[in-house]
């Protein structure tokens, strides 16, 4: 079975500040709020905005290993599916067909 | 002319007459008073601004003035009134120099939507960097804001952070700097030779009490400043004067708290205060004693991102 693929609902919706220490912000277009993110979340949303077509979770994975010294895959996995589910529940993003 | 050109009956007749007229860094206001009070703060605080010509456009129109009850004669009260609506209860008539300043406040907060808004302190060091000092109310910032500018910085505001959403420019606006409770002794110790006004006993605030802004502050009141830091402060009896880095998301979520339009100005409101704690040092600072305060806030670094 292919694994779920997963692209931002609307990329244009988000406005980031830079990437500060910690954490950035992401202001909501739509809703015009503004949340905090981890350095995580903030690097998949930069990931799934720059990709071409919607990305899977180890895709996203790989995307961000390059970003991370010493990481431990199997954690790094589950974290981004973590995200992944996080960001669906919220509407941000969303399952394509694969 | 400024207001300290005429005298004292001459001010309290524009007053009670057709208006003093008064330039208030941007703001233009035209203030009826037939309380004396009024005239006594108004001399005391605001002598070193400009007055304007009757004629002049006015951003406000303020009255202060008795209400059309028997209070007006037991028990006496005054009511703030702006384009001749009351947006306060009446208070007590000695608290009449608070009212005005209180109501100065919300006239800008509800109104000078040009700028982003935020409720803070914002002084200057001698080398030009400005700090945005934002707490809510009773943190300490109007005692360490003036307890800086008596020791040199430049006061662009007690209460006030006029910030360009686009230039990022912070637009002075140097009134009177409102003391409360025990800070008006600890500023009187601190700086016997700062002017203060008459203290208003059991006010909603408590004791209140006016400094008046420092001439040259008042007559720089058109050179815009660039913040260089952003400290949330907070007074705490007996902690050592503590500068602690603090993160700046965070930093800009509480200016957004701590603003009055910030919502107003949707993504452009998001992209200034971004803008402003990418470019400043950012901090969370308790302090207990105010001279050590304000030997760290001398000593801070330039630059700092």
């Amino acid at each position: 079975m292919a694994a779920d693929r997963y692209r931002l609902v609307d990329p244009d919706r988000w406005v980031l500040s830079p990437q500060w220490t910690d954490e950035s912000l992401a202001y909501d277009r739509a809703s015009a709020d503004t949340h905090v993110l981890s350095p995580i979340a903030r690097d998949i949303i930069e990931a799934l905005r720059s990709a071409e077509r919607a990305s899977s979770a180890q895709e996203l994975v790989q995307a961000l290993a390059a970003n991370v010294e010493d990481h431990d895959p199997v954690a790094l996995h589950a974290a981004v599916e973590a995200m992944l589910l996080e960001f669906v529940r919220l509407g941000l993003a969303e399952r394509t067909n694969p | 002319m400024k207001l300290s050109d005429l005298s004292e009956s001459s001010l309290r007749d524009r007053l009670a007459g057709e208006g003093l007229t008064l330039r208030i860094a941007p703001v233009a206001a035209r203030i009826r008073s037939e309380v004396p009070a009024v005239a006594e703060g108004l001399r005391l605080h605001y002598a070193d601004y400009e007055l304007l010509d009757g004629e002049a456009f006015c951003d406000f129109h303020i009255r202060i003035s008795p209400p059309a009850n028997l209070r007006r004669w037991f028990r006496r009260q005054v009511r703030f009134l702006h384009d001749g609506i009351s947006p306060f209860e009446p208070m007590p008539w000695e608290h009449a120099f608070p009212v005005f300043e209180w109501g100065l406040n919300w006239c800008m907060a509800n109104h000078f939507h040009q700028y982003l808004m935020i409720h803070a302190a914002v002084i200057e060091r001698a080398d030009g960097r400005a700090a945005i000092l934002a707490a809510p109310p009773g943190s300490g910032k109007s005692t360490l804001c003036a307890g800086l500018v008596a020791r040199g910085w430049r006061l662009l505001s007690d209460e006030l952070a006029l910030i360009d959403p686009r230039a990022l420019t912070l637009t002075p606006i140097p009134r009177p700097i409102s003391l409360k409770n025990e800070s008006i002794e600890v500023i009187r110790r601190f700086a016997p030779a700062a002017v203060l006004g008459s203290v208003s006993h059991d006010t909603h605030k408590g004791a209140v009490a006016h400094i008046k802004p420092p001439r040259e502050s008042v007559r720089r009141a058109a050179e815009k400043a660039r913040a260089a830091w952003i400290v949330f402060p907070r007074y705490q009896a007996g902690a050592p004067a503590e500068p602690k880095p603090f993160l700046k998301a965070r930093t800009v979520l509480r200016l957004a708290e701590n603003a009055f339009n910030y919502a107003a100005f949707g993504e452009t409101g998001f992209r200034a205060l971004v803008g402003l704690a990418d470019a400043c040092g950012c901090y969370e600072f308790s302090y207990g004693d105010l001279g050590e305060a304000v030997r760290v806030f001398d000593a801070l670094p330039a630059g700092e991102r």
